[in-house]
């Protein structure tokens, strides 16, 4: 038999029961869509919490001072060479940024606070959260800016306010103590909420001077390319040589490790949607062919063979799954478009904040994961049409005759 | 013929449910076996989604429980009895009003496991170390007083050197802290903060110990010293901010805060005092609530079908019984208990595969390797996690399994009511 003959003969069946094939239709919809639009979701939180790591003053790539991570002073800074960028391929780096960053404490009339004292070049940080932050009153003028800049929640702790002087204290290249005042020149307000606390910036000029360097303590670039990552590391390790060079990744392993999981959770969310289906599934594909057996019997008496038999059964199988799919992407879609501008989790900020994650969520569609799922269900009917097939199979003209 | 029902009495034992015969119940159940491969199907689709439901929701329970048991142990309790606005602004003056009655009562309290007054506030931490160790450093970290009588905070137990605070003039502190100080046991720390009138409050102590946790914030910043020095130093003679309190229950917080809130003084439950391991556990609760809505409309679409299916089948049957004098409602009746025993096997294949396979791995736990160990370290969670058999997220499912079952029987069952005998008899198969 043919195949266009064959199409056609499960393309018929199809339509004998049409409310039945209709609800199987439904459900195969729903489960596709389901698995696309969870998988979504997860991409979206991904690629958020990604993001986050990235803006949060690591950049993709950062260099440090081999101890400054377990000992975050000024002695550990580097001095950098003019002309350390030169040999960076320009289309892969999107920037980067010299700091200097050292813990200090900071008071005020009324509170005291441990923080990371930032000193920046603001024109260099649009690579990180400082260049997307709104501020209230005004932003670092420059790196010699003798100003600080501090986090709305920082300045809700500390009971100050744009205008008002903080004393900061920390430790200079010499080992001792150094404490001066600052005028908060605007306080800013991060996306993710838990970086308020944590950052204090001011001019890297001016923080150098107080802690009496010339030194940064981290070199931190940002990709325009990510697939450039391993060259613009191979250059970083050649510019500073006896400096540890770290990506992210390497920065934060745990991260690092939730956005793998979100790679391994697509098929998750498959094997636990779609195998709720897959007995629906079966059960429709065996009543359909139990119907049939006088009629397969029969077929079989007039001289069908059994591979057009079962390759009967399977396109049935295949063409209720792809319509599915078509209707299931339709459907993924659809929801997407609603909330492709953002699910409000705001309800969840401080649980997310401790992730990294942004109150605002936006889903993410990829399309191979979408393609990964279509091939996944496509193969699951084809699985699911194998029993039902060997039933058809193995009727017999008798069998058939006795019903 | 219209409405062909025969005029002939229902006759004993031949109509499912009429005096003598079989009940429709005993009848229903017979009926799921005529076609034993889709029973087989559709109750074992219940049975996966249910299966699936009770594992997960245990699995989220056990880490969950453990999560939320630890963080309170660890260091906040269960429930604290604070200042009514200490929590939203912790001033140093918001301190709990008559402290030592209501530490005293709320030891009575059978509820209650243990009882920490503690008085706390940040101040900057300096070593003074040894002549020839390195230079010491200046950091900003949060000094707790403690009672270490009846301090319960787990940190207690986990010193990395060293031991805990055991009489006056020493202090406890987190490993990372102790190593950012440049000090180690024995050494000198100078705590200066602000006092409540608002000078300056200076305090020195002798390290004896130093603990490591794995969560960084408490390993980074904390430090214990005695209360009494504590308050006098701070100018709080007597007066304290919390008193922790942890519960035999952990479950009852909500309801203890609440007895425990009285004009002066609020009682705090965990949820408020670790705001973001609470909307932790709600945000995956919600999340997996997503993926149990989506199981069970599959699982309902696959019941409906299977209804469909069968009463498409059994036409003829039917005609003959409304021949032989069976009401509409009899049919219905039947199609809800077939519906129902469907329901429960599916239900009982749920619970034979989950109950064992939880309760094994609440024995056992199970481990998600290294790099899990690391994240989860950061709540404070074992190695290995342990589920908890949830029961609730269980009956959830039953009751949602029954009700949709029941929707799922009576929309082709409802259908039937219409049915013609004579088109019924004719149906062809």
């Amino acid at each position: 038999m043919s195949l266009p003959l064959l199409l056609q003969l499960s393309w018929r069946n199809l339509w004998r029961h049409r409310r039945r094939n209709a609800i199987l239709l439904a459900a195969i919809a729903v489960a596709v869509a389901g698995v696309v639009l969870l998988n979504a979701m997860l991409r979206g939180m991904q690629a958020d919490m990604r993001d986050s790591i990235i803006d949060n003053l690591t950049g993709h790539v950062k260099v440090l001072q081999p101890g400054y991570l377990d000992d975050p002073s000024i002695e550990r800074g580097f001095e950098v060479a003019t002309g350390w960028n030169d040999a960076l391929p320009q289309d892969a780096v999107a920037g980067w940024a010299l700091r200097v960053r050292v813990p200090a404490v900071v008071m005020s009339e009324r509170e005291t606070r441990g923080v990371q004292l930032v000193g920046v070049d603001p024109a260099q940080e649009a690579i990180s959260f400082l260049g997307g932050v709104t501020v209230d009153g005004e932003g670092l003028a420059g790196r010699d800016d003798r100003r600080i800049l501090i986090g709305a929640a920082l300045a809700e702790q500390l009971e100050t306010a744009v205008g008002r002087r903080l004393a900061l204290l920390t430790q200079g290249a010499d080992g001792r103590n150094r404490e001066a005042g600052y005028r908060i020149a605007g306080i800013y307000r991060a996306e993710v909420g838990g970086l308020e606390k944590v950052f204090v910036f001011t001019g890297a000029d001016t923080l150098q001077g107080m802690l009496d360097t010339t030194a940064v303590t981290e070199v931190s670039v940002r990709l325009a390319d990510e697939a450039q990552e391993n060259s613009v590391v191979d250059r970083l390790v050649t510019a500073f040589a006896g400096l540890d060079v770290r990506t992210w990744r390497q920065l934060e392993p745990q991260a690092a490790q939730m956005v793998e999981f979100a790679d391994a959770a697509v098929f998750i969310y498959f094997v636990v949607i779609m195998g709720a289906l897959v007995f629906g599934l079966v059960n429709t594909l065996v009543t359909a062919v139990m119907e049939r057996v006088r009629e397969l019997g029969m077929l079989r008496t007039l001289g069908m063979r059994p591979y057009a038999v079962v390759a009967q059964v399977t396109l049935e199988s295949m063409l209720v799954m792809s319509l599915g799919i078509v209707l299931g992407l339709a459907l993924a879609f659809g929801v997407f478009a609603l909330v492709a501008d953002g699910i409000d989790l705001t309800a969840f900020d401080d649980s997310l904040a401790a992730f990294g994650l942004r109150p605002i969520f936006v889903p993410v569609l990829r399309g191979e994961d979408v393609a990964l799922v279509v091939a996944m269900s496509l193969m699951l009917g084809l699985l699911a049409s194998f029993y039902p097939a060997r039933r058809a199979v193995r009727v017999t003209p008798l069998e058939a005759l006795r019903r | 013929m219209s409405d062909a029902t025969l005029p002939l009495p229902a006759r004993a034992g031949i109509l499912p449910g009429a005096a003598g015969g079989p009940s429709i119940a005993a009848i229903a159940w017979r009926n799921l076996w005529r076609n034993r491969r889709r029973t087989w199907l559709t109750s074992g689709g219940i049975g996966f989604a249910g299966f699936l439901v009770i594992a997960i929701n245990s699995l989220q329970t056990g880490t969950f429980e453990t999560m939320i048991d630890r963080m309170a142990r660890f260091f906040s309790g269960h429930v604290q009895v604070q200042h009514p606005q200490y929590l939203a602004d912790p001033r140093t003056e918001y301190t709990v009003a008559n402290a030592a009655a209501r530490l005293e009562a709320l030891e009575s309290r059978a509820d209650v496991d243990g009882a920490a007054p503690r008085a706390q506030a940040f101040a900057l931490l300096s070593g003074v170390p040894a002549e020839d160790a390195p230079a010491a450093r200046a950091v900003g970290g949060l000094v707790v007083g403690v009672d270490p009588a009846r301090e319960f905070a787990a940190i207690r137990h986990a010193p990395a050197t060293g031991r805990y605070l055991a009489g006056p003039g020493e202090a406890f502190l987190g490993a990372v802290l102790a190593k950012n100080l440049g000090v180690a046991v024995g050494d000198e720390v100078a705590i200066v903060g602000n006092s409540e009138a608002g000078g300056v409050a200076a305090l020195a102590a002798t390290v004896v110990g130093a603990f490591s946790t794995g969560q960084a914030e408490a390993d980074r910043s904390w430090m214990h010293v005695p209360l009494a020095e504590f308050q006098e130093a701070f100018g709080l003679e007597g007066r304290v901010h919390a008193i922790a309190v942890t519960l035999k229950d952990a479950a009852a917080a909500e309801a203890a805060a609440l007895a425990l809130t009285d004009s002066e003084t609020a009682g705090v439950p965990w949820q408020r005092l670790l705001p973001d391991v609470h909307q932790l556990a709600e945000l995956k609760y919600q999340g997996t609530y997503m993926i149990y809505a989506l199981l069970l409309v599959l699982v309902t679409f696959s019941i409906v079908n299977a209804f469909l299916m069968t009463t498409f089948e059994r036409t003829p049957e039917f005609g003959m019984m409304k021949a032989l004098g069976m009401g509409p409602g009899g049919i219905v009746r039947m199609m809800a208990w077939e519906a129902l025993w469907l329901a429960l096997l599916g239900l009982a294949l749920a619970l034979l595969v989950s109950v064992p396979l939880v309760l094994v791995l609440s024995a056992t736990g199970i481990s998600f390797g290294a790099a899990y160990a690391e994240i989860t370290a950061q709540y404070l969670l074992p190695d290995r996690l342990y589920p908890t058999l949830a029961w609730r997220a269980a009956l959830e499912f039953a009751v949602a399994v029954l009700v949709l079952t029941q929707i799922a029987a009576a929309i082709p069952a409802l259908r039937l009511r219409r049915l013609r005998v004579v088109d019924a008899l004719r149906h062809e198969e």
